[in-house]
């Protein structure tokens, strides 16, 4: 395994290195503040109109931060990396390599989340403490297990980026899968309201797909923490993490036997 | 005896290509019954025009392409069959398709290969030393890959490739895009790490530079066939890759005279005798022009 963890250590670095990379994350940064700040707005207009709130602006503002801490994490630029190398066939260079092209694309990505994720997580915060004058409404010991499923949130955005990519071979772009996915992530994740304002009905479909328990299920987290619910987010990350590894393992062997056979 | 080290029996290739949704099915056969041998330490060309055959042969015997039929080993493994274990042992430069992280320094991505070849840390360090000084890229182990020279990058490609000693080496284009001198570099480092170490070549290059140079052995492939294996010094004394004597007449009309094509000596003579010209020279045909009319043919 040290090739992949090396592989996740050297991603990391070049997301620290790459100059490029670093203007683009920045904008990320600004772009994650400005939404908070927005937003913090839209809920004081809110609480204004109704004394009664589900969900205060801390809590609510603590679970956008982890929702989209995620989301603008996302190291799109190896969607298209793998996308050219499947539409090329430079992928089949990819095979002559002691290393498992998934695995090791895979832990790119993850070596992308793990920089920006807890960067991203830090300036939410910092920028929730200078609006509101409160700190994250969790308890702070538990903040590593959070950040561990977010981890684990990352993995499956991860596993879905190489599988995107990965479809080019079939779909020739996939860029409108990646839309879908996107958009089911924002509303079926409730990445800009958490799922309990939806109707009951709704919120059963979320559950019942991934994006509830990698957007929703983690994020919720930050304000209504306990370890029952840890766990069933743990196991249902576990699960579809799982489901979507061994699908992505039958993409590849498919488009292998194809790159393989017809060259 | 010299151990084989590359064998390819009757290797066949047909693709198949649907044409629309509902259209019959194409055959087109990219390589047909090749056959030939290399031997350990030999540096062979695989030569070809664009479309020939070469570089399905080279992902037959890498183990990216399985073969329609025929047989092949390389180093005693069937690479379709073996693919993890033949990767192990060999050393592949696909053109410019790189190796290295772009942002990173050279030393970082040989980090993940020494790794993904099990090398320990401190054998990898100590190879990749031996090989920077070797091609004189110590300077730039640590300097970020986008930083350096094409002629600088595609040493720093050879040195990923060379890292866990392979016993043969495929390389597709190795010096598409260098410049005169990083080319001689380049050629010159890899003559004399394949000598030191013994290592099998296996070069497909548009350039006659490289073929000039390094080769010792030249596969023609057309066509999907093989079309010739001879030592390069054969090659260029059966096809008259040499010299011509050339006879300018008074009238400005040049004649150009293969010294062996004994029915033109005669001509010659004539031309001699008759002093009916103004200037005599010798002009040299080069390895292109020899290769390009065997193409034709």
């Amino acid at each position: 395994m040290k090739p992949y963890f090396l592989a996740v250590l050297m991603n990391m670095k070049e997301q620290l290195q790459s100059s490029r990379g670093g203007g683009v994350f920045l904008i990320r940064v600004i772009f994650l503040c400005c939404m908070i700040v927005i937003f913090h707005k839209f809920w004081l207009v809110l609480k204004a109109g109704e004394s009664s709130m589900v969900i205060d602006p801390v809590s609510f503002l603590s679970y956008l931060t982890v929702g989209a801490g995620l989301q603008f994490s996302r190291p799109e630029g190896r969607v298209k990396e793998i996308e050219e190398e499947v539409r090329t066939g430079n992928i089949a260079y990819q095979f002559i390599r002691p290393v498992h092209f998934v695995l090791l694309n895979f832990c790119e990505c993850l070596g992308i989340y793990l920089i920006r994720l807890p960067v991203l997580f830090c300036v939410g915060a910092g920028m929730i403490y200078l609006l509101t004058g409160s700190f994250l409404p969790i308890n702070p010991i538990y903040v590593p297990i959070v950040f561990g499923l977010l981890i684990l949130s990352a993995c499956f955005a991860s596993l879905c980026m190489v599988f995107i990519g990965l479809s080019a071979l079939y779909l020739y772009d996939p860029l409108p899968f990646f839309w879908i996915v996107q958009k089911c992530e924002y509303v079926l994740g409730g990445l800009f309201f958490p799922i309990i304002f939806y109707p009951a009905w709704f919120q059963k479909v979320c559950l019942m797909t991934p994006f509830g328990w990698t957007g929703y299920g983690v994020a919720s987290l930050i304000y209504d923490f306990s370890f029952e619910k840890a766990f069933t987010v743990f196991l249902h990350l576990i699960v579809w993490n799982a489901l979507l590894a061994g699908a992505l393992i039958i993409l590849f062997k498919m488009i292998r036997k194809r790159v393989c056979v017809y060259g | 005896m010299t151990e084989t080290v590359i064998i390819a029996e009757q290797l066949t290739k047909i693709f198949k290509r649907k044409q629309g949704f509902f259209g019959k099915v194409v055959k087109k056969k990219a390589v047909s019954d090749l056959s030939f041998e290399v031997k350990a330490g030999e540096i062979v060309a695989f030569i070809g025009p664009n479309g020939g055959g070469k570089s399905t042969t080279i992902k037959m015997l890498t183990s990216i392409l399985y073969p329609s039929s025929g047989n092949a080993s390389v180093l005693g493994f069937i690479p379709w069959k073996n693919r993890e274990k033949l990767v192990r042992q060999i050393g592949v430069i696909f053109g410019q398709k790189s190796q290295l992280y772009y942002h990173l320094s050279p030393m970082d991505s040989y980090c993940v290969s020494a790794a993904a070849y099990n090398l320990s840390s401190r054998e990898a360090k100590s190879r990749i030393h031996e090989l920077a000084e070797q091609f004189e890229i110590e300077d730039c182990l640590n300097l970020p890959v986008k930083n350096l020279s094409l002629g600088q990058r595609m040493r720093c490609e050879l040195i990923a490739s060379l890292l866990h000693r392979p016993s043969v080496l495929f390389l597709d284009e190795p010096t598409l895009g260098l410049d005169i001198e990083a080319k001689h570099l380049f050629r010159s480092f890899l003559l004399k790490q394949a000598q030191k170490e013994g290592t099998t070549v296996f070069l497909t290059s548009h350039d006659v530079g490289d073929i000039e140079s390094l080769c010792q052995r030249i596969l023609l492939i057309n066509h999907g066939k093989l079309l010739l294996d001879s030592p390069l010094q054969n090659l260029k004394e059966k096809y008259g890759a040499g010299q011509v004597l050339c006879v300018e007449k008074k009238s400005g009309k040049i004649e150009e005279i293969s010294l062996q094509n004994k029915e033109k000596i005669s001509e010659l003579q004539k031309i001699l005798s008759a002093q009916t010209f103004s200037n005599v020279f010798v002009r040299s045909i080069d390895l292109e022009t020899v290769i390009a009319s065997i193409y034709r043919k």
